[in-house]
This record gives C-alpha cells, sequence and structure tokens, in this order.
C-alpha cells in the first residue's frame, strides 16, 4: 500500500474575481521510503503541493490518503495530530522561534505530541547529534550559521519520528557547501528508511533524487526516474505515477 | 499541557524582552498616573472634611458678601464675594449675640504686616485680630502651651501663635511663651502656643491655622488706628439640633440691619463641607478625566505594541501548528502570555502609584487615600485591553490555515 495516494488533487486560489489555478488534477502515489524530487518553474505549484502534502493548506478538490487514511476535511485537532506523528517539515525560510534555543526548538513537536518531559532532552540531544549540531544545543537560534539552522530544522522534522519528511526548498537560503550537507544528510535519513519529499529547483540536487515529478502551470508533466544513479533495490517496485504500471515498463526499458 | 503552556508563556514574555518592557511601559503608565493623582484627590477631600469637621458641629460661620447664590434652582459659589471691604458691622455682631439660639460669638478680622523675631521673619504668618471667645467658639485648634486670648488683655500687645508660627520664628520644640514678636514693628509678648490643627496647610487648601498669629481686636484697633473690618463673624449655637432655624433667625435679624438686602452668607458645618466637597468633587472629576486620559494613552500604548508584533505573533501561531500544536493548545498558551504580562505590568502599575502618590503628597503636604474601587477599575481597564489585544490577533491566527498564518505578511 502506497504511504501516499493523491487523487484528482486541484487547488484554485481566488483573489477578488480572478481566479488561480495551482494545481491541476494531480494524481500522485509514494511509497514508503522513496526519495522524491519534485521540481518546475516558480508558480508551478510544487509548494501548494508540498503544502497540501504537509496538511498546511487543504486542496479545493480531490482525495488525500496518507497511510491508508483520507486525512481531508478532518476536524483542526485531527490535523494537528497528524501533523506532529506523521509529518515532520523542513522550510526554505528555516522557520524556526528565533526566541528559543537550538534544543527548545527541537523539543517544541515533543511537547506537542506529549512525549513525557524526561525524555524529551535526551531525545533531542540524541537528534541533534545525528544532524551533527549537538555542541550548538544551548545557542539561540540567531547565533548559529544557516547551514546550522537548517541541520536544527532537519532535527526539529525528526522530533516525533514521523512517517514523511517533507523539504521545501530546503537548500533555497543556504550556500552550495551547506546545500550538499543538507542534502547529504536527507539522502542519510532516507537511507535509514524515511521517506523523503523535497522540493527544489536546483537540478544537481533533483538527480540525487530517486524519481523526480516535473510540474508546470499545476500540472504533472514529467515523472522519471533517475535509477541510473542509484542501485536498483533502493526503488520500490511498486512505486508507480497515475496508479499504472508506468513506471515498471519504464524500468524495463532502461 | 497547562503546564506546558504556563513554561511556554513565560519563555515567551522572557525572550521577547523588548516587547514586553513596552506593552508593560503602557500598563504602568495608565494604572499609576490613575491611581496616584486619584489617591491625591481622595487625600485633599478627605483632608479639607476633616478639617472642617474639626471645628464642631454647632459652629455657624457669617460671612460678608453673597458667597452662595441660588439662580433658578442651580447653586453656585463664589468665594470672592467675602473678600474686599466687609458688609458686617458691629452693629450686626451685637444683633448676631442677642438672637434666639444663639450662645457665644466672635469676629475674626484679617491683617498684614511684618512678622519677626531677633531678625527672623515668617513669611507665611496669618495674622488675625480676634476676641477672646474665639477658642470657645471655634473649638480647634486647643491651645497646647501658655493660655489664648482674654478679655482683660482688651488693647495690650499679646499673642497667641500657632505651632507652624512658633517653629518659623522660634525654631521647632522651643518654649516662646513670654518670648516677644514683632507686629508691624510694635513688640509683642507670646502669651500662648496653640496645638496643631492636625491638617497641613497647602496651595489647594488654604493656609493652615497652624501659621496663625491671634492678636486682640483692640490691640490691632490701636496698632493700625482704624477699625478692623469683620472677615468673618463665628457664632456657636446654643443646641447642635436648632442649628438649622438659628441660622434662619440670624439671616432675617441681618437683612433687617441691612435694608432687606442679603449681603451675607450664614453658613453651616454642613454647607461648608457640601460647598467644598461640590468644589472637590469637579476637582477630582476633573483629574479623573486627565487620569482616565492616561489610561487611554497607555491602552493604546498597549494596543500599538501588540498590533506591532501582530505579523511575528501570527507566523508563530502558523509555525506552532505546522508542528503539531491545535489551535487551543496555541491559544492557550498566548492567553496565559497576556494575562501574565498584563496583571504584571498593572500590578507594576499600582505599586508606582504607591510610591508616586506617597512622593507627591509629601511634596504637597496632602496624606494621599488609595481606594479600593479606583485601583479596581484602573487594573481591570488595563488588564482587559492588554488581555484582549493580546490575544485577538493570536485568535484570528489560529482559524487561518497554517500556511496562511506561517507566510502572513
Amino acid at each position: 500500500m502506497a504511504l501516499i495516494e493523491l487523487k484528482n488533487i486541484s487547488k484554485v486560489f481566488k483573489t477578488g474575481d480572478s481566479q488561480t489555478v495551482a494545481l491541476r488534477n494531480v494524481d500522485l502515489e509514494i511509497n514508503s521510503g522513496e526519495f522524491i524530487a519534485i521540481v518546475g518553474p516558480s508558480g508551478s505549484g510544487k509548494s501548494t503541493l508540498m503544502h497540501i502534502l504537509g496538511l498546511l493548506d487543504s486542496p479545493t478538490e480531490g482525495s488525500y490518503s496518507l497511510n491508508g487514511r483520507s486525512v481531508l476535511r478532518r476536524h483542526d485537532s485531527q490535523l494537528a495530530k497528524l501533523r506532529r506523528s506523521d509529518i515532520g517539515f523542513v522550510f526554505q525560510s528555516f522557520n524556526l522561534l528565533p526566541r528559543l534555543s537550538v534544543i527548545q526548538n527541537v523539543i517544541l513537536p515533543m511537547v506537542y505530541a506529549g512525549v513525557p518531559a524526561s525524555q524529551r532532552k535526551g531525545r533531542a540531544f540524541e537528534l541533534l547529534t545525528k544532524v551533527g549540531v549537538q555542541h550548538r544545543a544551548a545557542y539561540k537560534i540567531s547565533q548559529i550559521s544557516g547551514g546550522e539552522t537548517q541541520r536544527v530544522a532537519v532535527a526539529r522534522a525528526l522530533a516525533n519520528n514521523p512517517s514523511l519528511i517533507l523539504a521545501d526548498e530546503p537548500t533555497g537560503n543556504l550556500d552550495s557547501k551547506s546545500s550538499q550537507a543538507i542534502i547529504d544528510l536527507l539522502k542519510a535519513l532516507n537511507r535509514d528508511g524515511n521517506t523523503v519529499i523535497i522540493v527544489t529547483h536546483n537540478p544537481e540536487i533533483a538527480e540525487q533524487a530517486d524519481r523526480v515529478i516535473e510540474l508546470r502551470d499545476g500540472e504533472i508533466t514529467k515523472a522519471r526516474a533517475t535509477v541510473p544513479k542509484r542501485r536498483m533495490r533502493e526503488l520500490d517496485p511498486e512505486s508507480t505515477l497515475h496508479g499504472s504500471g508506468k513506471r515498471t515498463e519504464q524500468r524495463k526499458r532502461q | 499541557m497547562m503546564r506546558e503552556n504556563v513554561k511556554m508563556a513565560f519563555r515567551s514574555i522572557a525572550g521577547a524582552k523588548m516587547r514586553t518592557f513596552l506593552t508593560m511601559l503602557g500598563m504602568i503608565i495608565g494604572v499609576s498616573a490613575v491611581v496616584a493623582i486619584n489617591s491625591i484627590g481622595q487625600g485633599l477631600k478627605s483632608q479639607i472634611t476633616g478639617q472642617v469637621n474639626d471645628l464642631g458641629a454647632n459652629l455657624i460661620f457669617v460671612l460678608p458678601g453673597q458667597v452662595v447664590s441660588t439662580n433658578n434652582g442651580k447653586q453656585s459659589f463664589n468665594p470672592t464675594a467675602s473678600i474686599g471691604t466687609s458688609t458686617l458691622t458691629t452693629k450686626d455682631v451685637t444683633t448676631i449675640e442677642d438672637t434666639k439660639g444663639v450662645q457665644k460669638t466672635t469676629i475674626l478680622s484679617l491683617m498684614s504686616g511684618v512678622v519677626e523675631h531677633s531678625g527672623t521673619t515668617a513669611p507665611g504668618a496669618l495674622l488675625i485680630a480676634t476676641t477672646a471667645s474665639y477658642n470657645q467658639v471655634v473649638e480647634s485648634p486647643k491651645i497646647d502651651k501658655g493660655r489664648f486670648l482674654k478679655s482683660s488683655d482688651d488693647d495690650a500687645y499679646v499673642a497667641v501663635i500657632g505651632p507652624g508660627a512658633r517653629d518659623t520664628l522660634f525654631g521647632k520644640d522651643s518654649g516662646p511663651v513670654g518670648g516677644k514678636i514683632s507686629i508691624r514693628g510694635s513688640e509683642f509678648e507670646v502669651v500662648g502656643v496653640l496645638g496643631s490643627s492636625g491638617s497641613n496647610g497647602s496651595s489647594v487648601s488654604g493656609p493652615s491655622l497652624d501659621d496663625a498669629i491671634f492678636v486682640s481686636v483692640g490691640a490691632a484697633r490701636k496698632l493700625t488706628g482704624v477699625e478692623p473690618s469683620i472677615f468673618r463673624v463665628g457664632v456657636k449655637a446654643d443646641n447642635q439640633d436648632d442649628v438649622s432655624p438659628t441660622v434662619d433667625r440670624i439671616k432675617s435679624a441681618l437683612k433687617k440691619n441691612h435694608g432687606g438686602q442679603e449681603d451675607f452668607s450664614v453658613l453651616t458645618q454642613k454647607d461648608l463641607l457640601s460647598t467644598v466637597s461640590t468644589i472637590l468633587n469637579a476637582l477630582t472629576s476633573g483629574i479623573a478625566a486627565i487620569a482616565a486620559i492616561a489610561l487611554l494613552v497607555g491602552g493604546i500604548g498597549i494596543m500599538n505594541i501588540m498590533l506591532v508584533s501582530v505579523t511575528e505573533r501570527t507566523r508563530e501561531v502558523g509555525l506552532r501548528k505546522a508542528l503539531g500544536a491545535t489551535s487551543r493548545m496555541v491559544l492557550s498558551q498566548f492567553l496565559i502570555e497576556a494575562i501574565v504580562l498584563s496583571v504584571l505590568g498593572g500590578g507594576l502599575g499600582v505599586g508606582l502609584a504607591f510610591i508616586g502618590g506617597n512622593l507627591a503628597g509629601r511634596l504637597i503636604k496632602i496624606t494621599p487615600v488609595f481606594t479600593p474601587q479606583i485601583i479596581a477599575v484602573a487594573f481591570g481597564i488595563s488588564v482587559a485591553v492588554g488581555v484582549i489585544f493580546g490575544i485577538a490577533p493570536a485568535i484570528k491566527a489560529a482559524r487561518m490555515r497554517p500556511i496562511t498564518a506561517l507566510r502572513y505578511e
């Protein structure tokens, strides 16, 4: 069973009399353990897709099931519960609380998830060690570098051990060295079994994913596996696009 | 979760020091201004009320000029009517003395002149020419050392001084009975010192009897060469319950003397109190209006700083929701934060009002009176403003989709 199943997702933004179609009839299936890159020019709807996947926004039409459960049109508290237990979000602009310390930021999702206070610090420190910024635990967010900030954000995304990590242009505000470090980190997480979806418009980064989904004007125009660069076993053979066997055919040809 | 919210609220308050400071500043200024100003007004009122009450319940004052006039049912008070050339004569005093219900009378005449003791002058001294009966008509203040004027003093140059004048002329705690002072160049012997009137003179309530120097009418006549002009006639009624009819009888008797004209005023303690209260109430409402402006300005300050941080706070709500907080979790955190901030600010404001009120009171010699009502009102309004404007943006943000709040500009 697919981790994520989007069917016929559309998103229309209304401002006054004008309508903007951000997403048009998007079908998408993502399996557990995949590393997906969503690419496309700005305004193509990739961020909107990301926000819908992360339950930060709701589509105008369509259905979305996560872990086999439909997650649309749910009550605020149910959505909040899904967000904190199933999804870890990494933003382009970091979105950490500047007035809190590094470790407090990582602890925050645990507080909302009801993790006992005695376990939080230890787990947060573990996560900070995992992303390599344990030496900054007591620092204020404003006192650490951009690369380190994004590492903290990744640690925060992992706080409640989510089944899905969403990264919306995680390297958009970083230099190339820090960017590659973040991507390496996400790849490592993926190797450990986490499902990772990133939005990027850096082709080099996109090439490092298992699968690239290209959006243009709110529609998926191209989806391709980047198999040659990865070992075959890392791809889930069940992974499909538009729910058909297209993907398997593609791979056979290769 | 409640404990977590309290913790988060305190962390947020401590984290945003500038915002916390500015918000609380608004509360502190608003609350302290209202409470302090009101305490001074109340202090003034109770001081004057106390002064008037001390004089005795069956005391009546006759004043030259129509001080209180009633036109079309509207009472107006004109204290300047009693200043200037007096309309009261010694014949009036005799008439009053003969009126039924009157036990004793005394007259008060104001004099001007330099009072001196071995080179020290008392510029604040209140020179009063009166009769020996003054001490029996006006019950306060009582004599502290020596004696009051006697009728046998006649036109002898003797004086009774208040404790304030004693302190100025002779220095504190000295016993000047038998000492000599010079009034308008003539030597007077101090025969008595009055006790404190229990209230200090102030720029608002007028000079205090503590600074009074009493001489006999005879001495004043001899010293100035003219008959002293009558400033007040003090009347003691036989009976406390008979004050009101006695006033009416005095009025009609004097009217006859004055050819039917009521160019004088007969006031009782009650009248004095009600007139004073009318003035003081007007004064207090005026002051309250000014204080209300301070509260308003403080409130606007609070609103401003809260509105300035709306963008930041809206994003914070969005982010916290994106991280899995429910709207209720975020709102209760913000609510606790606003309450803590407002109560702290309001409390500091009340504290500052106590300090400021007492300091200002000491400066103008009024004991401030803090009423719980005004503290409750000022504190309540400022806390309400703080909480409403602290929580309103959060309520709005919590209703948005997380991404809308997160990207709010």
